[in-house]
């Protein structure tokens, strides 16, 4: 297995060079730079506008700083955050970890969720209960998920007038008195500020991958072993959960690697709306202001994640269908 | 000035009785010293990030450093009065010439960290202030018609400065605050100004944080929350009139808040304790909120104009295009666009009827300053047409657009910050509008630093035709832009060429430093409503409107200011006598 | 997120017309397919026609009889004064501000009574059919100074129908213009990396692999922020829909790759490779007719994502600009407008029911066609 992992990771150094060359590219080619700005404020001088330069290499051609990059963030330096003059790590580090609550979270609730409702769909086909999901699905797959966002904080707004009680925030991820929780009340007070957001990232995911899921059951329902298992007089529950889903839930898992940047992006929407310390907002604000090792910064660690993701897969893929085998 | 030492000698008197505390005047609050409660967090939010906790790098406004440095420094502002009263100095004297100034430090004053305030600290302050170097914010405050202000330390307790001429609100400028010299002097003396400017980063753990206000830093969560906590030396030194110690609030916090939707929802849901709504479509639903009994909360609703301006600005210096440079240089023209600049419908569909017409550079909030004898060019059509006619656009093209003799299109491009939605709804009626007398606005919003950028260059040939911005922010002693009003500035934006191009130029220059000087109040208000005036007539900015202030804060939050007190100028409350019920 | 290895495995490499009768069939059988393609082109015969349909300009309000956030105009058939039947017309409504509880609301005047025009001449709203019939007659409209805001009006005070059906212009084609785009680009490096293999398959593949690597959003808003903010909105515009077309061609690319590279080995190109027919000629002429179902599938399931990524995009700032309107940027007006939008307002939301609408279409309509050119799901 660790040479499998070995030769994943070697395999993936020339995409991660590309991806995060392209990024580097991309928004170096903006209009503008940083420095813009302050070679026009009178109060700064050329010479230091030329020493910020020297300081971030900023004079150099961009393959040059590319490469300075590249090698400061092997080292583990993703340099330094021209806006606020602290290291890019300190800056998107705690960030990384908040959004990784949202998307992992999420993934593993889209799974828990879309694969009953799926099964539901394949198994009851046509049944009314089906089709409205069927319908509910379509309605959710075509709600702008920031539009929706809003729609649920408004009624959790009302919820909560309605009740007089706090039963869901409205933004954020902690309360203001989280640092006096314990350790076990902070795990929860954040788990209630995931709810909501969850819910606007989950409807439009587990709407499309239920229906992928049920699509994938029925093929196998319809094909030839199934019908032998049911011919052999096997109970309905058994072909249905040892037959067809493991087969069904194959390609499924497989799957997760191709999830998670549409997750990931899913997730920035909401972050933006529910004002959660997330990678996006800061992203966004990063590529206003052309903080371009921000930008880089947090493409190359959502880049590691992914694969991360991916590996994890992998394994869960082999632990479900055990004709793979890592070598 | 005499009005000022009158003010300052019935604090002393009220402050000899407890030693060398500064005790807070009851009338800055609508509670009694006897009812107030201590204890208890104030929370609010913020709609952007903080970028620093160093004092000297900090620029945007409602940074960290001015978080913990609110109640004052050398000297204070008294909103009862609207005058500065020494806070920080115990007493001060003038000289005759009005140019040295002596100022007396109250003594037992403490930094949050135990240390004592002392007159090293003023210095300190000062000198890396006005190192070029730092390019600290407040730099330009220290220099008088380009020449600096000296400041010398007499004794462990008395600070001296000497003005390089007379100034009319040279309090307001020695009214800065201290910095802790035995934290900032070390860093200073060996690596001089990078070494400050590396200072007190986001990442400064909070015990290095050293504040002589009310409360001092306690934590920063990107994203999530700044925090605060009361600064226990403070209310050594700072007690109200029964002598309890200050603040009252055992701390506070502002969260970070990045859309407005997203403040008020968490302001109705209970989160925040206060919210300054922005238009009528949140006034009404804050209203709404109260009258259905959801949220138990005080709503000041049109409490006054803004302490704020907006206006469009034409550009002066485009030398390769001098079609254009001419046509803004045409008097008539820009009186024209000042007649096509429908300020009505601008209050109306932008603010829901909550603002007032503007017309002057003095904020409408200094309502005693702006002039009452104004020129308007009030929305007008055919006047506009009249006069653009006598700038040479007679004829109109077959798409209906005005063109002149050379067959030049009145034409040009107008800029905004791009995500500013009141300022690209300004920006749209005006473009409207001018298109019905003939004259064709292409409106291009850009990004705000792109928009500054373009705004601050300077030269005789700027890349840009029109900018709608704002400005705050000032003086409160002679409330026009130093920075603003005479040639040669840096936000004198219609022209940056450097030199007065414009005859009325030269004399509003020559008017600002007269009123600057005039240590009269009366005098100088005449002064500055001659200058707005003679602007008014010549329509370099035309100002567009000027939207009401509005306050709101849970039924819960007391010690706010007496009614009479709160303006726009002067905010709701001061938070050292806000408590919790 | 189709699954799109249901479609590619057993394809029928045979086509004649009687292939495209079978599809038609089993299409006519799925019935919600059916419905979604009459309301797609309900929708885009609306916004072909949108300035005729459109009672007003696009961009059309007034400074002195200011109707913003003005309620849906009721048109009434039954005079509510008389109780009597009448041909359809409206009242004119006036604004009125409440100063205490700030509310802003309007009131009909039924004073006068405005009749509904059918094919009403409004020379104040000239327009252009197709871009080159001037006309000024409107499918409806009632006389100055009577205002029809069947959908109610912005925060100009602009009428959102109007304003619809100009976005549904831009709305419908951003999707079908940028996923064809990105079509193209799918076939054609897809096509070369499957037909040549060896280190062209390698560099294009690798290069698909680069482009899915980065999460969409953030190569999305580092892509659009490469359009200058002062360009002219329509040049942004063009911009918009090349952003979205390189975003999304990889997944086609690796179908039609692995397609090509399936079929390479099938009998009828060894033949015409035989024969000697040149290579363009064979990707051309036998290669691509053959994948062109499973494209028609991957269009019709594209456009909705376009479209709901140009909502997006204007959410963030990044999308269609004034004075254009589409719907995202509709939408994303409304949700500057906070809960106001919800609770006062609620018509500003129509258009996010329309982006529902259109993309709930397009999956149908997908779908069906998925089922259709798909053998196994034959019933």
């Amino acid at each position: 297995m660790l040479p499998y992992i070995l030769r994943r990771f070697v395999n993936l150094i020339p995409v991660f060079i590309g991806a995060t060359l392209l990024t580097f590219l991309i928004i170096q080619a903006a209009p503008g730079d940083f420095l813009d700005a302050k070679r026009l404020d009178p109060r700064t001088t050329p010479a230091t506008i030329a020493r910020i330069e020297r300081q971030f290499g900023l004079d150099k051609p961009v393959f040059v700083q590319y490469g300075l990059w590249l090698k400061n963030f092997v080292t583990g330096n993703l340099g330094i955050s021209f806006e606020s003059n602290v290291p890019v790590w300190d800056l998107i580090g705690p960030k990384v970890f908040n959004s990784m609550i949202l998307v992992f979270g999420s993934t593993f609730l889209l799974y828990f969720i879309a694969i009953p409702i799926g099964i539901y769909g394949a198994v009851r086909q046509y049944s009314l209960g089906d089709k409205t999901i069927s319908l509910v699905s379509y309605f959710f797959l075509g709600f702008p998920s920031f539009f929706f966002a809003l729609i649920l904080i408004f009624g959790i707004i009302q919820l909560n007038w309605a009740l007089n009680t706090k039963v869901f925030p409205v933004g954020g991820m902690t309360s203001e008195y989280y640092d006096t929780l314990s350790p076990i009340g902070k795990v929860l007070n954040v788990l209630w500020h995931t709810l909501a957001p969850m819910i606007a990232l989950l409807l439009r995911s587990i709407a499309s991958e239920s229906r992928g899921f049920r699509a994938q059951m029925l093929e196998f329902l319809n094909q030839d072993f199934v019908r032998t298992a049911r011919a052999k007089g096997l109970s309905e529950r058994v072909v249905i959960y040892k037959h067809a889903l493991r087969n069904a839930i194959t390609p499924f898992v497989a799957n997760i690697g191709g999830l998670l940047p549409a997750i990931f992006s899913g997730a920035g929407f909401v972050e933006v709306v529910f004002n959660w310390p997330g990678l996006t907002p800061v992203f966004l604000e990063a590529l206003f202001s052309q903080d371009i090792y921000v930008n880089v910064s947090i493409g190359a660690i959502t880049l590691v994640l992914l694969v991360i993701g991916n590996l994890m897969a992998d394994f869960l893929l082999g632990a479900v269908d055990p004709r793979i085998r890592y070598y | 000035m005499k009005k000022a030492i009158l003010a300052t000698a019935a604090l002393m008197l009220a402050g000899s009785a407890f030693g060398q505390t500064f005790v807070y005047p009851d009338a800055w609050s609508s509670s009694k010293p006897s009812e107030v409660k201590e204890g208890g967090v104030y929370r609010t939010s913020t709609i952007s990030d903080y970028k620093t906790l160093n004092p000297f790098t900090a620029a945007e406004s409602g940074n960290i450093p001015q978080v913990i440095t609110d109640a004052g420094g050398m000297f204070a502002y008294d909103p009862s009065t609207g005058e500065y009263i020494p806070y920080m100095a115990s007493s001060y004297t003038v000289s005759k010439d009005k140019l040295v100034w002596t100022m007396n430090l109250r003594k037992g004053m403490k930094w949050s960290d135990g240390k004592p305030i002392i007159a090293d600290d003023f210095i300190t302050a000062f000198k890396i202030n006005t190192d070029e170097d730092v390019g600290a914010n407040a730099y330009d405050g220290f220099f008088i018609n380009d020449k600096p202000i000296k400041i010398k330390k007499i004794d462990a307790d008395t600070i001296q400065a000497i003005l390089p001429s007379v100034v009319a609100d040279a309090i307001e400028v020695l009214a800065y605050s201290p910095a802790p010299t035995h934290v900032f002097g070390p860093v200073y003396a060996a690596k001089g100004a990078a070494g400050i400017k590396a200072m007190w980063t986001l990442n400064t753990p909070a015990e290095q944080i050293v504040s002589d206000g009310a409360f001092k830093f306690k934590s920063y969560k990107p994203g999530e929350r700044a925090e605060f906590v009361a600064n226990q030396y403070f209310g050594e030194w700072n007690k109200n009139s029964a002598g309890k110690s200050l603040p009252y609030l055992d701390g506070r916090t502002i969260a970070i808040v990045k859309d407005v939707t997203a403040s008020l929802a968490s302001y109705l849901n209970g989160d925040t304790d206060a919210f300054s709504p922005a238009n009528a479509d949140q006034l009404r639903q804050v209203k709404g909120a109260i009258d259905g009994g959801k949220l138990k909360a005080v709503l000041r609703a049109n409490v006054g104009p803004a302490a704020s301006s907006q206006w469009i600005v034409f550009n002066w210096n485009q030398k390769s295009n001098p079609s254009k440079q001419a046509m803004f240089r045409d008097d008539n023209f820009r009186r024209a666009m000042s007649h096509l600049t429908n300020r009505a419908a601008m209050v109306d569909l932008v603010y829901g009827g909550l603002a007032q017409p503007a017309y002057s550079s003095v904020y409408a909030a200094f309502t005693q300053w702006v002039s009452p004898d104004l020129k308007k060019f009030d929305y007008n059509v055919e006047a506009a047409t009249a006069l653009l006619a006598k700038a040479g656009f007679t004829k109109k093209n077959s798409d209906g657009y005005l063109v002149n003799k050379a067959g030049k299109v009145a034409e040009f491009d107008l800029t905004t910050n791009s995500g500013n939605n009141q300022r690209e709804q300004l920006a749209k009626i005006f473009a409207d509008e001018a298109k019905k007398a003939g004259v064709k606005v292409n409106f291009k919003p850009v990004d705000f630093n792109t928009l500054v950028t373009l705004l601050l260059s300077d030269g005789d040939d700027r890349k840009f035709d029109a900018i709608l911005l704002g400005l705050s922010g000032g003086g409160r002693i002679y409330p026009l832009g130093d920075n603003v009003e005479p040639c040669g500035t840096n936000l004198h934006s219609f022209n940056k060429s450097g030199k007065c191009l414009a005859a009325w130029e030269t004399q509003v220059t020559a008017l600002f430093a007269r009123g600057k000087q005039e240590l009269d109040f009366k005098k100088r208000v005449a002064i500055a409503q001659q200058i707005q005036n003679v602007q008014s007539n010549y329509q370099a900015w035309d100002y567009l409107v000027s939207p009401n202030v509005h306050f709101s804060w849970t039924s819960n939050i007391k010690g706010e200011y007496p009614t009479a007190l709160q303006t726009s100028i002067n905010g709701p409350r001061n938070l050292e006598t806000t408590w919790l019920q | 997120m189709a699954l799109a290895s249901g479609i590619s495995r057993n394809f029928d490499t045979a086509k004649s017309k009687s292939q495209l009768q079978v599809v038609w069939e089993q299409f006519r059988k799925h019935q919600l397919a059916v419905f979604g393609g009459l309301v797609l082109a309900l929708l885009y015969v609306g916004a072909i026609f949108a300035p005729f349909i459109s009672p007003y300009s696009l961009s059309e309000y007034s400074t002195t009889d200011i109707t913003k956030f003005q309620q849906p105009t009721r048109v009434y058939v039954i005079d509510p004064e008389t109780g009597q039947f009448n041909l359809p017309f409206v009242y004119k409504s006036t604004r009125f501000t409440n100063p205490d509880t700030f509310e802003e609301g309007y009131k009909e005047d039924r004073s006068t009574k405005y009749p509904v025009k059918l094919f009403h001449n409004r020379p104040e709203s000239p327009f252009q059919l197709f871009g080159f019939i001037p006309m000024t007659v409107h499918l409806f409209g009632v006389d100055a100074p009577g205002n029809i805001f069947i959908l109610g009006t912005d925060g100009f005070g602009r009428d959102t129908f109007t304003r619809i059906w100009y976005g549904a212009q831009i709305s419908l084609t951003i999707g079908i213009f940028s996923v064809a785009l990105s079509t193209i680009l799918g076939l054609f490096l897809g096509g070369l990396a499957g037909f040549f293999g060896g280190w062209i398959d390698n560099i294009i593949m690798r290069f698909v692999e680069i482009l899915s690597a980065i999460p969409d959003l953030f190569l999305l808003l580092s892509l659009s922020a490469l359009i200058p903010r002062n360009i002219d909105p329509v040049v942004s515009f063009y911009g918009i829909i090349f952003v979205l077309g390189i975003i999304g061609w990889g997944g086609l690319a690796r179908v039609i790759r692995s397609q090509i590279s399936a079929l390479r080995e099938v009998d009828f190109v060894q033949a015409a490779t035989a024969l000697g027919a040149s290579e363009m000629r064979i990707i051309g002429k036998h290669m691509l007719p053959v994948t062109f179902s499973l494209l028609i599938v991957n269009l019709s399931l594209s456009i909705p994502g376009a479209i709901l990524t140009e909502s997006g995009l204007s959410f963030l700032g990044y999308g269609i600009r004034e004075p254009y309107s589409s719907w995202g940027l509709m939408i994303s007006v409304a949700q500057e407008g906070g809960f106001a939008s919800i609770q006062y307002r609620p018509w500003v939301l129509i258009p996010g029911f329309f982006i529902v609408l259109a993309v709930l279409c397009w999956n149908f309509l997908g779908d069906g066609l998925r089922d259709a050119v798909d053998p196994r799901k034959r019933q």
